[in-house]
């Protein structure tokens, strides 16, 4: 998996160990492009952003720059592909350390990783959630993907519905996609410190369809307890 | 014989086919002006660029779809019968055209901010009809916006990926039906929901062009 460019990456190269690798510094220069990629079109929007702006606020040359990527929606396009990947490598992680819990505690977890994610470095959620539309057909598949990141896990829930045959075949793609909106929505007015507060009712949101009002609101209320208080148990 | 589009209707129809090929990002001036047979005087005399000629087409589309809906047989009812009636109509004007489908829903979002602004306030309107059902709960503070907003989200997000993926939206009667079960549930409860996946699609009016149901 491709590493997130951190958020001193523009700082490491000064940081980096006496021994020097060329490999270590095309590394490097590869995350602070990516990085810069990352915040500028964040703050200025995909279209608005150029290979000079790039290139400038990553402190390479173009020369450089051309040499890890052909133009600059390539570079985009991994940039997102690298936030995804390490977003859904926190969601796996999340969920494998419930694996053995009932499933509502899971998604709590799931929701509560992808939340984290997106408080954790709201700058690149940004650049990859609100302005990966703006790039054009190219990312549409990949932007899909994204939307869809908590299906798979939410159509676990069917197991726990009384009526699964009589839940709609896109429900999980719906419930999924809205998750996303709501801290898409809190990422474009510039307010990541409000994605947290968002939890409960997303969670309540998620869970309804399948094991009902009052369980799923059991399950919210109880996403607002300290880490490690009891589970409740089926109302 | 019917009368030659003009200059800006001539732009309009270019430029929904050449985002239908190729996503507005790839549309440049040259192509534009070489699919609408038109020169760049006379596109600088209809707009100042081509993110101002995409939102004035925009706002056009949107202002058919206000002058043509509703285009549906809609009976008396509550809050759920309008946000029906809203969807099948809506769903309907995007389905009568796949380009515009497509220009409306996907291409929207590449396109440039006065745009997006205007999109914006668009998808709030929708988002303000789901929210009313609030009003249906014994107390409507047991939810909050947040709710219609997941909800009218991922309604949105997932035709953009449908068609993002197909260009082309499926009959109306497999998706809508489903739509309006993630719409009631939160409101009305589960059996409300239910009964959405068993609702016929509502009753054209043939005297409008929007009416004609899908599928």
């Amino acid at each position: 998996m491709r590493a997130l460019p951190g958020r001193d990456s523009r700082t490491s190269l000064k940081d980096s160990p006496a021994r020097v690798t060329r490999d270590g510094v095309k590394a490097d220069q590869r995350q602070r492009i990516l990085r810069a990629t990352g915040e500028l079109v964040a703050k200025r929007g995909y279209n608005a952003v150029t290979i000079e702006l790039i290139v400038k606020r990553a402190k390479v040359s173009y020369k450089t720059f051309y040499a890890h990527f052909s133009n600059k929606e390539e570079c985009f396009l991994e940039l997102f592909d690298a936030v995804m990947a390490q977003t859904r490598a926190q969601i796996d992680a999340a969920l494998a350390a419930e694996a053995e819990a009932p499933w509502p505690q899971q998604v709590v977890a799931g929701l509560r990783a992808l939340f984290d994610a997106f408080i954790a470095d709201p700058l690149i959620a940004r650049a990859s959630i609100v302005e990966a539309p703006t790039v054009g057909p190219l990312i549409i598949e990949r932007y899909e993907k994204a939307m869809t990141v908590l299906s798979p896990l939410l159509s676990q829930g069917r197991e726990s519905s009384p009526q699964p045959d009589e839940l709609p075949a896109t429900l999980e793609d719906t419930l999924a996609g809205g998750v996303l909106w709501s801290a898409y929505q809190r990422l474009i007015v510039g307010e990541a410190d409000r994605i947290e507060a968002l939890l409960p009712e997303a969670i309540e949101f998620v869970l309804r369809p399948y094991i009902g009002e009052a369980e799923a609101a059991m399950w919210a209320k109880w996403s607002l307890q300290p880490a490690g208080a009891p589970a409740p148990s089926a109302p | 014989m019917a009368p030659r589009p003009s200059p800006r209707d001539r732009l309009h129809d270019a430029l929904l086919e050449l985002c239908f090929e190729r996503g507005f990002r790839r549309v440049d001036l040259a192509s534009l002006l070489a699919r609408a047979g038109l020169d760049r005087a006379a596109f600088a005399r209809e707009f100042g660029g081509l993110e101002d000629c995409f939102d004035a087409c925009f706002r056009a589309e949107v202002e058919r779809y206000r002058r043509q809906a509703p285009a549906i047989v809609t009976e008396p009812g509550g809050w759920r019968e309008q946000v029906r009636t809203r969807a099948y109509s809506l769903y309907r004007f995007l389905g009568a055209d796949r380009r515009r489908a497509r220009f409306i829903v996907v291409d929207s979002r590449a396109a440039g901010e006065r745009t997006l602004l205007f999109a914006g306030q668009l998808i709030e309107e929708l988002f303000e009809l789901i929210d009313g059902g609030r009003r249906e709960l014994a107390d409507p503070n047991l939810l909050t916006r947040a709710t219609a907003e997941s909800i009218g989200g991922g309604i949105f997000n997932q035709l953009y990926a449908i068609l993002g993926r197909t260009a082309a939206l499926p009959p109306e009667a497999e998706i809508v039906p489903q739509l309006m079960y993630s719409i009631v549930l939160p409101y009305l409860g589960p059996a409300a929901a239910r009964q959405e996946l068993e609702i016929p699609p509502p009753l054209a009016d043939e005297s409008s062009p929007l009416g004609a149901p899908r599928g």
